[in-house]
Parts: structure tokens; C-alpha cells; sequence
């Protein structure tokens, strides 16, 4: 009967220095215990990094977009390929933290948001300051937890251009993946 | 009118109003699950304020992380008291920022962009 290795889970994650690395369905709650653990790594590797906050920051947005859209969605657990369940990690390659975010996305939703994303990634920081300006201006979408600020707050974070994968799951289903250099 | 008083927990402010100062303080860090949610009833308690009382007002926030959504929030306060403001209530706000954090100061300067009242940064370490 196959198992899980989790010898080779353990080198995985620590080859590429992930920090904190979570897999399953999770609550605000969730996100802010790991919020409080990322924090306390990144007080201890001070020296390499100025802007803790930048980081912290994009994991809020990134963990509590794809928590929205899994509320919005009514994904409930038990359904195929567990689109309930996140993933993220935090992690540093080398010269930069970086925090990833995957969960399952319906394929209308993951090309609007790879041309949004490759639309962000082309703008420099004084039309992303200007963009998040006007969208603070923007009237709220009914019903919407979110202010349309997540995006624009994390590319305006990001020191690197965000990086997005996509892989089909079914017709109608891809895991979606952001990878945010800070 | 009713007192606000809402204790600070890990991702929301303490909201309180301290009659005698006539001062109305925001402190601790906002990221709560629904920032609309919570700001509503702040809100609701500024509106209903400034509908009664014409006296100075000060404002001092000191909130080293806010999450999007609350900057949202924040801005809707601040409009309310900026609407107060140009129809005559004096009104002055304390901003503190941490100067490690240079997005700190940034994030003060484009609040203070929005509103005509008197709007003063003071930094502060955490």
C-alpha cells in the first residue's frame, strides 16, 4: 500500500527553505496563527530582509483572496480535486522571501486572472500607486468581502513580477497558482 | 449618545472615544475576515456623532498594518469627517507611523491626499 514519505516531504520543503508550508481547508483563524508564526521566523532573519511587513502583508492578501473565493464559490469539502483547500507557502530562494498561494479556480475566473495579473506586472510603481488610488475611490461591489485593493496592494509589494501557473484539472477546473517575490 | 469601546485583538483595533478629549483613537493592526463587517459599526457610531455634536473632534490612529479591504474602511471614516469638516466642525488627526517602515509614511501621505482637514504624521516607533 503506497504512503506518504514525509522524510521526502520534509527534504522538499526544505530545499527550497519554506518557511511555513500549509495544505488543507483553512479559517481566518488559520491565517492569522501562521500570520503570527511567519511573523516571528522573519524577526529572526531580520538581517536579510528590510521590509518584514511588505511580506506579511502579501500573505494577508494572497491567503484572504483565496479564502474569499472559496466562500464565494460554496466549495464545500469532499468535492473533486478539494477545491476547499489552499495551499501556501512562504519561503526564501535564495535572495528573497516569496509567498505562494494555489487553490482549484474555474477556468473563466483563472484566464481573467492571468490577464490581470500579466496587465499589474506591466505597470510601474507610480501607475500602481495611481491605480490603487482610484480603485480606493471605486464604489463597493455588493455582497463583496473585498475591495478590489488585494491585487494592486501585492503588486505594489512585490519586488519581483508576480508569477502565475496554471494547470487543468477538468473542462472546467485548473489549480491556480500565484508566486509573490518580496 | 452611546460610548464606543472595542478592545484590540490580533487583527482588529482598539476603537475607543474618550468623551472628555472628544478624541476618537484607532490602535492595533487591522486584517479582519470581513473589514466591512467590522468597520460598519464605527461608522454608524461617527455618523450618528457627527449628526449631534458640532464640537472639535480629534482623531489619532496609530495602526501599524492594515490589510486592503480596511484601507477601504479607513477612507470611508476619514470621508465622513472630512464631510463634518467642510461644513464647519473643526477636526484634527494624529497619524503615527513606524519610520522603519518606509510604505508607512507612503500609505499616511495618500490618506492625507484625500481629506482637507488638518492631517498631522508623527512617527512613532512600535
Amino acid at each position: 500500500m503506497p504512503t506518504i514519505d514525509l522524510f521526502e516531504l520534509r527534504n522538499n520543503f526544505a530545499r527550497h527553505d519554506v518557511l511555513i508550508g500549509f495544505n488543507g481547508p483553512f479559517s481566518h483563524g488559520l491565517i492569522e496563527e501562521f500570520g503570527v508564526a511567519l511573523r516571528q521566523h522573519l524577526a529572526q532573519r531580520a538581517a536579510e530582509h528590510s521590509a518584514p511587513l511588505d511580506v506579511f502583508a502579501v500573505y494577508v492578501e494572497l491567503a484572504q483572496n483565496v479564502r474569499n473565493y472559496i466562500a464565494a464559490k460554496g466549495f464545500t469539502p469532499g468535492q473533486p480535486h478539494n477545491p476547499d483547500c489552499a495551499i501556501i507557502a512562504i519561503l526564501w530562494d535564495g535572495e528573497r522571501f516569496a509567498v505562494g498561494a494555489g487553490n482549484v479556480v474555474a477556468r473563466a475566473d483563472a484566464a481573467g486572472l492571468a490577464g490581470r495579473i500579466g496587465e499589474l506586472n506591466g505597470l510601474d510603481k507610480e501607475t500602481l500607486r495611481r491605480r490603487f488610488k482610484e480603485q480606493l475611490r471605486a464604489p463597493r461591489r455588493a455582497g463583496d468581502p473585498g475591495a478590489g485593493l488585494g491585487l494592486l496592494d501585492i503588486a505594489r509589494r512585490a519586488a519581483m513580477p508576480i508569477r502565475l501557473a496554471r494547470t487543468p484539472l477538468t473542462g472546467e477546473w485548473e489549480f491556480v497558482s500565484l508566486l509573490v517575490r518580496i | 449618545m452611546e460610548s464606543l469601546d472595542l478592545p484590540q485583538t490580533r487583527a482588529t483595533p482598539r476603537v475607543s472615544f474618550a468623551a472628555e478629549t472628544r478624541t476618537l483613537t484607532l490602535e492595533g493592526e487591522s486584517y479582519p475576515e470581513n473589514s466591512f463587517q467590522f468597520f460598519e459599526p464605527i461608522l454608524a457610531w461617527v455618523d450618528a456623532y457627527l449628526g449631534e455634536r458640532r464640537e472639535a473632534i480629534t482623531i489619532t490612529v496609530n495602526m501599524p498594518y492594515m490589510n486592503s479591504s480596511s484601507t477601504k474602511c479607513m477612507l470611508d471614516l476619514l470621508d465622513r469627517f472630512e464631510d463634518a469638516w467642510r461644513h464647519g466642525q473643526p477636526v484634527l488627526m494624529h497619524w503615527y507611523y513606524d519610520p522603519d517602515n518606509g510604505r508607512a509614511l507612503e500609505l499616511a501621505e495618500e490618506f492625507r491626499e484625500e481629506v482637507s482637514f488638518p492631517f498631522k504624521t508623527v512617527p512613532a516607533r512600535g
